[in-house]
């Protein structure tokens, strides 16, 4: 079938939707009714293409780049991709008979061209860029005014921080939300948001359920020994000190990146979950690489009302290369080269996929960057474990994820309390089964998990769309 | 010596500090200098000390996280055979769960069993917990989601609970003992489907200190399974202190064949219908009239039987009796008392004083005791009336219907609508023909539709309308032919602006039916 050769089934479309409503909205318009005139290029796998009638008297002209995949609509629509482009693929999916191949129209081939020129302008561009000399007094300036801005800011923290420590959590929670907000919006104006972002992530620790109090204390430990790594920035060992800035909030750069080792490989998408981070959309998406077991992170952001470009999807993989951003222990990359993408074919571990190995591999991560946040686990034949209450203290069930030692992962009360949890029960029939999980030193969520029956299939655990 | 405290330990044991705050509760051991790190010289802060310490704890904790043991969950689903849906009709499943319609996800169920296929497994927990939550279980969607959501199911009480709902709870009696009027009801109904005898039993040990309410409502849950042992019990409760409870003991006694109060009420009818052989017409042929004499004073024996007495505002005694008497007796009684079957009775009475009373009263046997027969007859009849005035006291027959055998109910439908001048009022009838329509049926209701020469308006459009009731059962094969046709009959009525949306609507239903059919049978890749 030629569905499967591509490699374009629904349930892949249907994770490129921006949201439910668009999703919904595309597959009712997926039928052949719908559509005036579809076709793919006579160059398989490029291009398909198709007219639909809307509320406008032009019909809407839909175009897929079947390759990346990219999408344009003549429709007013500001989704992306849009309705009737995820509509059209969707009905390529299901079914690519009636997609003729012949020539592309010239709307088709025009965007096409229009494309590869835009991508070249860019390279372009950027090789201008750097053949222009570079202001380096210019830049230095701004280099040391931001530096010196951080600097003033990370002061002002540790006072907050100081005082915080003297009052108590208790006095803390009971305080209205204000200085909360205030000194994070302070950190912002400092050009520092990995510290706006801690002093959140402490404000909401406040109110995190059981644990609560050890929880906060270790954010707080956390802060503190970043604003003391801060007031030491310029004698700290390289490597080091970039980890520090980055989690200062520094941007981190591409070129540096690129500037890195290329690590080639066949890379599988074991994962992604997206996350609302005050008005900015955060996407983390795992890669696995099947030779060098190397673990990636690439991470998408987006700001207000911006889109996330429809990126890897889990559960694919491809042949390409990455790199790394420089870190004493790097994890998040930049996909350089990316090849034809597929349905995942299988998913080999290193020899250990016990939770013991996988903790010992985060314990080394964390050794190195003590701003780690989390971390990819990937444990093999894992089972689903219960704990019912026994004390007064919480009337929940608590769930675990054990391996074929009987070591046990804590999972997160929240995925625990979820849709998702069952999902996992579910796939998994209470046998063994690989799964994927996001690590951050207390509990673990699961974002993927294998099943390899009757085909392979990596099931998508991370909730889609959060709120 | 025993093992120091482990980092997370001591950071735990930290966090009085942390709560209280160092001002209150200031830290007595001052740290090494070492640990202090490299501001040094300044004495340090016990707020700074708590700090250093929490920072120095927090990744020690984190990365020298002692996994607890477990074991692992005690059972394994056990394998289901069926291949799963393709994905496709997973998709579908999952969009139909989106805004969930019964009828649509019992249609996805039945025609994934006629695949003989199962729910994926990653969608099973959805289908599940909406399947859980329904008054009415679909047993199609029971059956697709299989062996795995039983096994998921005892997981989870609430899951667990529906597949129970229809087995015997092992604490029975002590819930028939203490729980509310509602569960007690609902306990009462499985013990008696499970074991009539223990139901009865049950039913009986608390009679006498159940009040009337409940006493009514535990009678209707154990009209299933009615035999000749229950009798003894019910004819004891025909002298029950309310009314309302003697009715349907009545009620239940009139089910039972060959029941003490059927050759009672037989009896009594035998008194009241007279037969006479005698030679009519101009060629003398043989030939039985019928005539129909109620009582003029009611005997004490019929109202101990619940007859009730006193006739309703605008009703002769006699007549109300009589009524109460037919609605009592089975229809067969009619049959062995004149030698005549339903049609001939009916024709031979039709011209009696008493005939709309004894009408009223078999449109009700007809209900309690279902005959085909007897529903095709006043069916006939109702249809005959209906051209004139329907007597107030009669049942409309479409309510009798779902007691044929469903080709029989089709057809009767059918008939409804091509022979009369108002198709569009007869439509309604389809109300109780429930999915699945026989494909025969939708192709002979499709050119019923086109002959009607119909009108459609918005109004046909819109949800809960007749046309709204085809498209959600019509038999998929003809979905198509239906919305051509809805299209054309449309453009003949009046256009409404506002009709689009509502019309799009339609189409799309009938659509994703067609396309949902399909989907079972995409090779799964």
């Amino acid at each position: 079938m030629l569905a499967a050769m591509s490699g374009w089934t629904p349930d892949r479309v249907s994770k490129l939707a921006p949201d439910a409503a668009s999703l919904a909205a595309g597959q009712a318009l997926a039928s052949p009714k719908k559509w005036t005139s579809i076709g793919a290029s006579s160059d398989a796998d490029r291009t398909i293409w198709g007219l639909c009638q809307g509320s406008g008297k032009q019909p809407y002209q839909a175009r897929v780049d079947l390759g990346e995949p990219a999408f344009k609509c003549s429709c007013p629509s500001r989704k992306f991709p849009c309705k009737h482009t995820l509509a059209l693929l969707l009905l390529y999916a299901k079914d690519p008979k009636p997609f003729k191949s012949q020539a592309e129209p010239s709307w088709v081939s025009d965007w096409m061209t229009e494309r590869v020129g835009r991508a070249e302008r860019k390279a372009e561009k950027a090789q201008a860029a750097a053949d222009k000399p570079i202001d380096e007094e210019a830049q230095a300036k701004r280099a040391a005014k931001r530096d010196d801005r951080v600097q003033w800011g990370a002061r002002e923290c540790r006072v907050w921080l100081d005082d915080l420590a003297r009052r108590g959590l208790a006095a803390a929670r009971t305080d209205p939300g204000g200085d909360w907000d205030r000194i994070a919006a302070r950190m912002i104006d400092a050009q520092a948001p990995g510290l706006a972002a801690a002093v959140r992530r402490i404000a909401g620790s406040l109110a995190s359920g059981d644990g609560w109090e050890t929880r906060t204390l270790d954010l707080l430990g956390r802060l503190h020994l970043l604003l003391e790594a801060t007031d030491k920035l310029a004698i700290l060992p390289a490597e080091l000190a970039i980890d520090v800035r980055t989690a200062l909030g520094y941007p981190q750069s591409k070129d540096d990146a690129l500037a890195g080792p290329t690590h080639q490989d066949t890379w599988t998408v074991i994962g992604q979950v997206h996350e609302d981070e005050d008005r900015l959309t955060v996407r983390r998406t795992w890669l696995f690489g099947r030779t060098t077991a190397r673990r990636a992170l690439i991470v998408d952001f987006a700001a207000g009302n911006q889109r996330l470009e429809p990126g890897l999807l889990p559960g694919t993989e491809f042949e390409g290369e990455v790199v790394f951003y420089p870190s004493g222990s790097p994890l998040r990359a930049l996909v350089k080269n990316r090849g034809d993408t597929r349905p995942i074919s299988m998913l080999k571990l290193e020899s250990n996929g016990t939770i013991a190995a996988n903790l010992l591999a985060y314990a080394q991560t964390l050794a190195t960057n003590l701003w780690l946040s989390r971390y990819p686990f990937l444990i093999e034949g894992a089972k689903l474990a219960r704990e019912s209450p026994n004390s007064a203290a919480s009337d929940h069930d608590r769930w675990y994820l054990t391996d074929a030692h009987g070591s046990a992962l804590p999972l997160r009360p929240g995925f625990a309390a979820g849709t998702q949890l069952w999902k996992l029960l579910s796939i998994s029939g209470g046998r063994g089964i690989t799964t994927a999980l996001e690590w951050d030193g207390e509990d673990a969520l699961p974002i993927a998990a294998l099943t390899i029956h009757p085909t392979t299939t990596l099931c998508d655990l991370a909730p889609r769309w959060v709120a | 010596m025993t093992a120091p405290p482990s980092p997370a330990t001591r950071l735990k044991n930290l966090t009085p500090t942390a709560l209280l705050g160092t001002d209150r509760a200031p830290l007595a051991t001052p740290l090494p200098t070492a640990a202090a790190g490299a501001s040094s010289g300044a004495p340090q802060s016990s707020a700074r000390t708590l700090l250093t310490l929490a920072a120095s704890l927090g990744p020690r904790a984190r990365a020298g996280f002692n996994a607890p043991t477990r074991a692992p969950l005690a059972t394994e689903a056990p394998i289901d055979p069926r291949p799963p849906t393709p994905a496709v009709a997973a998709a579908t499943l999952e969009r139909i769960l989106d805004a969930p319609d019964a009828l649509l996800l019992d249609e996805w169920a039945r025609a994934a069993n006629e695949h003989n296929q199962r729910v994926p497994d990653a969608n099973i927990p959805a289908l599940l917990d909406w399947w859980s939550r329904q008054q009415h279980r679909s047993p199609a969607i029971a059956s697709v989601l299989g062996e795995r959501a039983r096994w998921l199911a005892t997981f989870r009480p609430e899951w667990e609970r529906a597949f129970a709902a229809n087995t015997v709870p092992p604490n029975a009696d002590e819930l028939w003992q203490t729980a509310g009027a509602a569960q007690r009801a609902q306990v009462l109904q499985t013990v008696r489907l499970a074991d009539p005898a223990r139901g009865l039993a049950l039913l009986q040990s608390t009679w006498t200190t159940d009040s009337a309410d409940d006493r009514r409502r535990f009678l209707d849950a154990i009209a299933h399974g009615l035999d000749p042992s229950d009798e003894p019990a019910l004819e004891s409760m025909l002298a029950d202190r309310s009314k309302g409870v003697r009715q349907r003991a009545a009620t239940l006694l009139a089910k039972i064949p060959g029941s003490a109060y059927r050759a009672r009420m037989r009896e009594r009818l035998a008194g009241v219908l007279k037969t006479e052989q005698a030679k009519k017409g101009l060629l003398r042929k043989q030939a039985t009239t019928l005539s129909l004499n109620p009582p003029k004073d009611l005997d004490p024996s019929w109202e101990k039987d619940a007859i009730d007495p006193t006739a309703p505002h605008g009703v002769g005694k006699r007549a109300w009796w009589l009524q109460q008497l037919a609605a009592s007796c089975e229809p067969a009684a009619w049959q062995d008392l004149t030698g005549l079957d339903a049609a001939a009775i009916i024709g031979a009475l039709k011209d009696d004083e008493y005939f709309e009373d004894a009408a009223a009263g078999w449109f009700r046997a007809a209900e309690a005791t279902p005959d085909p027969a007897w529903i095709e007859a006043l069916t006939a009849l109702y249809r005959q009336r209906a051209k004139r005035k329907v007597p107030a006291s009669w049942m409309s027959p479409t309510s009798l219907w779902p007691l044929l055998p469903r080709d029989r109910h089709e057809s009767l439908a059918l008939s409804e609508i091509t022979d009369t001048p108002n198709a569009a009022e007869a439509l309604t009838c389809l109300d109780t023909l429930l999915a699945p329509w026989s494909p025969s049926f939708s192709s002979s209701l499709l050119r019923a539709l086109v002959a009607s020469k119909l009108k459609l308006t918005t109004y046909d459009f819109y949800s809960g309308a007749p046309l709204w009731t085809i498209a959600a059962r019509i038999h998929q094969t003809h979905a198509a032919a239906l919305d051509a046709w809805a299209t054309s009959a449309g453009e003949g009525g009046k256009q409404d602006p506002t009709d689009a949306p509502t019309r799009t609507q339609f189409s799309d239903r009938l659509r994703l039916r067609i396309e949902m059919h399909q989907e079972f049978a995409l090779p799964t890749p």
